[in-house]
């Protein structure tokens, strides 16, 4: 109600420090202030103890090395996965060229069977004889000549064994051979 | 209150423990039944779902003639173009039907009713090679259709050279399998092994290569190296094609060369064949007219029938009474017996009654030979003196040498389909059918028994292994086989051997198998013809021959033996052994002996017969070159008014016969002029001479013209009505048509 008369926006003594009241038989009285109790459960630790415990200052170069080892592992696992995919990519590519490669030798084949029946010994007769004007070897292109007795001729083979000298010295030519 | 509260809990508590108690013992009773009693089963059925095998096809091997670098067969990967209609979109299939069709080969209408069939899979066409894929594959794109066509890998076997030696090569399946010829023969070694790559796949099914992968590499078929030479082959097939045309033979022929020292086929010819590559379309046109004149529901079985025997490899498949060839063989025995010489005379009364049989007797082909030694008795091919000599050797001598030549047992020869033997053992030859053996009928062998039993007389009496793979290479070009050319056992001594080479040789030059004989090449040869009687029998109409000529040369050393067989000649023609198969024997070894290197070593009666060269004229003044085309022994004739010769007929190197012409041309007139080449068939030597001459051009003689008494010509190699230059040689084959057997 009060507020309502007031021409504020906010009632700001709600917020003011008041003093507690109980209401007693209809009355409102004040309430006396508790006594305020100290819990004492703060442990203080031995001095050795709090500077050990004190958070160490990072040293520029460890950081550096953590950085590095970061950086290291970082590189590693990329690395392995680039691997793989290149990997991958590598393979799918050579099972790609072979199957080029079968299909060209296959292709290759086919050529070759399809040139080879068109190079039949009857094709190739037919065309030496009717478009090269060629002949095949006749006996009367060879001469023939008539061997006597005489004519015949003999190999002789090696009369003996080689003397000591001949070994010796056949020996001595071998060696300057 | 509170006492309720906590037996309710109590309860509830139970509940939820045998709850779980029982959940637990579901756990664990799934967990054994999982680990040990379906875990084999289900591990197996993980490692299938996630390890998916993919077959790695072996090539199969490749087939070469003797060279090892001709080759004769062999495997490329192809396509097969399939339709999948069910997702084929309804506005491309005429589009499409348009494009494959024109790309196939095939009709529109084909191809639209498969697109338009209600199915998902259909063939249109099988093993169509890359650049139709290609094409193909350029239409799609094209059209921008992405589904419904299928390309699959196959495997095509090429045969480059058609319906060359195709008996012997066979052919192979749909599923790349061998069917026939050295493909069945050899199809394990030339099939090789499939391997296997074993990959761990994803959800979706892609590979996952570095999973795990296993890969057992295929293991390539075997290539076979021949011993087949293509040169040879090709001189058998182009000499039997002729053979067959000039002599009407209905029943197809085959030419079998062979090494008579290792045994190793040098070439082995069939007719009528087919293409390897189309093995299931009859070539032979007059069985396709007959097939198709049958009514509908015996022409499955009448086509069936003829692909058979289209497929048979008459060489190796077919039996025949080898009739007079076999003589060489009881001749051999009966010299390898002692029973009979070079000298050993004999009469030749016509008839022969045969002891024992009760006054049954058996005639000679001619009217009696009279008494002649045992060498004219070969070289008459007179049946009493080998019936004489079969009863001289007796049931068991006889077999013994029979069975030891190898007539009793398959060759053995790496061809599919050898023929079993039919024959008589020891106690069944009685007189008659030791009598009817003797000179060659009343027993069936193939060719390649044959011929392997004339080698052994060749060879110095050793019986060979006859054989067509010389070896096989794997894909490493290691040789993992090689045929096995040692002998089989020594039938008759060397001295025999020999002596029976003369005879042989003089039969082939001045007996019945003179048709055989090549001036210089010391050929060694006889003739046989035999009737079959069985389809004289079914088909009354005409009697039934099969001629053939089995000779080998040269005498000196024998390297090559050669059988000819024509199977049914045309009994109006011809049907004896030497006029039918003589001449084609001449054909095969006059190319088949230079081919090898072996020389011709002329005697001095041969040297004054054989032809000469013509000397080089042209660019000589006219008078200049009439001294020197009399100068080598011929005569001169100048067609012209010019003082220089401009041309010459028969050209410079070119054969002319002894005592011959040279048409000298002087003007460009006489150069135009031409005459006609009469038919110089059936004639004697001097009528055909004569009628050269007549047309103004000459000719050289060979076959029989050299040797024989009665001479007729039989071919000319420049057809009958060509225009030719006066002057041209014709070159005209003889035989002697009145020698049998």
């Amino acid at each position: 109600m009060a507020l309502r008369n007031r021409t504020e926006a906010y009632d700001l003594s709600l917020f003011e420090t008041r003093p507690l009241t109980v209401e007693v038989g209809g009355q409102t009285k004040a309430k006396p202030a508790q006594k305020q109790q100290h819990r004492n459960n703060i442990i203080e630790l031995p001095k050795e103890q709090t500077e050990k415990n004190r958070r160490r200052a990072l040293h520029p170069m460890r950081a550096v090395a953590v950085a590095f080892t970061l950086g290291l592992m970082l590189t590693i696992v990329g690395s392995v996965v680039f691997n793989q995919v290149q990997l991958n990519e590598l393979t799918t590519q050579i099972a790609s060229a072979e199957r080029q490669l079968a299909e060209q030798q296959s292709v290759h084949t086919q050529l070759q069977m399809e040139a080879n029946s068109a190079m039949t010994l009857s094709d190739v007769e037919k065309f030496a004889q009717d478009q090269l004007d060629m002949h095949k070897v006749g006996k009367n292109q060879v001469t023939y000549i008539t061997l006597t007795e005489g004519d015949q001729g003999t190999v002789v083979q090696s009369a003996g064994e080689e003397s000591l000298l001949d070994k010796i010295w056949s020996f001595l030519q071998g060696l300057l051979a | 209150m509170a006492k309720e509260t906590t037996i309710r809990m109590w309860r509830r508590a139970l509940i939820l423990i045998l709850m779980m108690a029982a959940g637990l013992c579901l756990v664990v009773f799934n967990l054994i039944r999982l680990q040990l009693v379906d875990g084999e089963e289900l591990k197996k059925a993980a490692i299938d779902q996630s390890l998916q095998p993919t077959a790695l096809t072996a090539e199969r091997g490749t087939i070469y003639d003797c060279s090892g670098t001709k080759i004769l067969a062999q495997s490329a990967s192809v396509w097969t173009v399939a339709l999948e209609p069910a997702y084929i979109e309804e506005e491309d299939k005429k589009v499409l039907a348009r494009g494959l069709a024109e790309i196939l080969d095939m009709e529109e209408a084909d191809v639209l009713a498969l697109a338009q069939k209600k199915t998902y899979f259909t063939y249109v066409k099988k093993k169509v090679e890359t650049a139709v894929k290609d094409e193909i594959l350029e239409f799609l794109e094209e059209n921008n259709i992405s589904r419904g066509v299928q390309l699959i890998e196959d495997y095509k076997r090429y045969y480059p050279y058609g319906n060359f030696m195709g008996p012997v090569l066979g052919f192979t399946g749909a599923d790349n399998q061998g069917l026939s010829g050295l493909e069945y023969q050899y199809d394990t070694e030339l099939s090789g092994t499939a391997g296997r790559l074993v990959t761990a796949k994803n959800a979706v099914g892609t590979d996952m290569p570095f999973q795990y992968e296993q890969r057992v590499e295929a293991e390539d078929g075997y290539d076979l190296v021949l011993t087949i030479d293509e040169g040879i082959q090709h001189f058998l097939e182009e000499a039997l094609e002729e053979g067959i045309e000039n002599f009407e033979v209905a029943n197809g022929a085959c030419a079998v060369a062979m090494n008579v020292k290792t045994g190793a086929i040098l070439g082995l010819a069939t007719k009528g064949d087919y293409d390897p590559n189309d093995p299931w379309t009859i070539t032979d046109a007059d069985v396709i007219k007959e097939i198709e004149a049958l009514p509908e529901d015996e022409q499955d079985a009448a086509t069936s029938a003829a692909l058979q025997k289209q497929w048979r490899n008459k060489a190796v498949s077919d039996t025949y009474y080898p009739g007079s060839v076999f003589k060489m063989c009881t001749g051999s025995m009966a010299m390898e017996e002692g029973i009979v010489s070079e000298e050993t005379t004999f009469t030749c009364n016509h008839s022969y009654v045969v002891e024992g049989t009760g006054g049954q007797h058996i005639n000679c082909w001619a009217y009696g030979h009279g008494t002649e030694t045992f060498v004219e008795g070969l070289c008459n091919s007179c049946n009493p003196f080998f019936v004489h000599l079969g009863e001289s050797l007796g049931p068991n001598l006889f077999y013994k040498y029979f069975e030891a030549f190898g007539f009793t047992q398959k060759t053995g020869i790496d061809l599919p389909g050898e023929a079993n033997t039919i024959y008589y053992t020891a106690d069944q030859l009685n007189p008659m059918e030791l009598a009817t053996e003797s000179f060659g009928q009343n027993f069936s062998i193939t060719p390649i028994h044959m011929l392997a039993a004339a080698c052994s007389i060749a060879n110095g009496g050793y019986l060979v292994q006859p054989h067509v793979v010389d070896h096989m290479v794997d894909e490493d070009g290691n040789i993992v086989m090689t045929a096995d050319t040692s002998y089989k056992r020594q039938v008759i001594s060397s001295d025999t051997s020999e002596r029976m080479i003369k005879i042989l040789q003089t039969n082939a030059t001045i007996g019945t198998a003179k048709n055989g004989y090549i001036a210089g090449y010391r050929v060694c040869g006889k003739t046989g013809t035999s009737q079959k009687i069985l389809e004289d029998q079914l088909d009354t109409s005409k009697k039934h021959y099969i001629a053939s000529y089995c000779g080998f040369a040269p005498a000196d050393d024998p390297e090559v033996a050669l059988l000819v067989y024509y199977d049914e000649p045309n009994p109006n023609i011809n049907y004896y052994g030497s006029a039918v198969a003589g001449p084609t024997f001449v054909k095969c070894m006059e190319q088949i002996l230079p081919y090898l290197g072996i020389e011709r070593k002329y005697t001095e009666e041969e040297l004054e017969k054989i032809d000469t060269t013509a000397p080089s004229v042209t660019g000589e003044k006219v008078e200049d070159a009439k001294k020197t085309v009399e100068d080598a022994g011929l005569t001169v004739k100048v067609k012209g008014d010019g003082d220089t010769v401009l041309e010459q007929i028969p050209a410079f190197g070119e054969a002319v016969p002894q005592e011959g012409t040279i048409v000298l041309y002087t003007d460009e007139e006489s150069q135009k002029e031409t005459v006609t080449v009469p038919d110089l068939t059936g004639m004697s030597l001097s009528a055909a001479n004569q009628t050269a001459v007549d047309s103004g051009i000459q000719i050289r003689v060979t076959g029989a013209a050299l040797t024989s008494n009665n001479p007729v010509s039989q071919t000319q190699d420049i057809a009958e009505g060509t225009e030719v230059r006066p002057g041209t040689v014709v070159t005209v084959a003889f035989i002697e048509v009145d020698q049998v057997a």
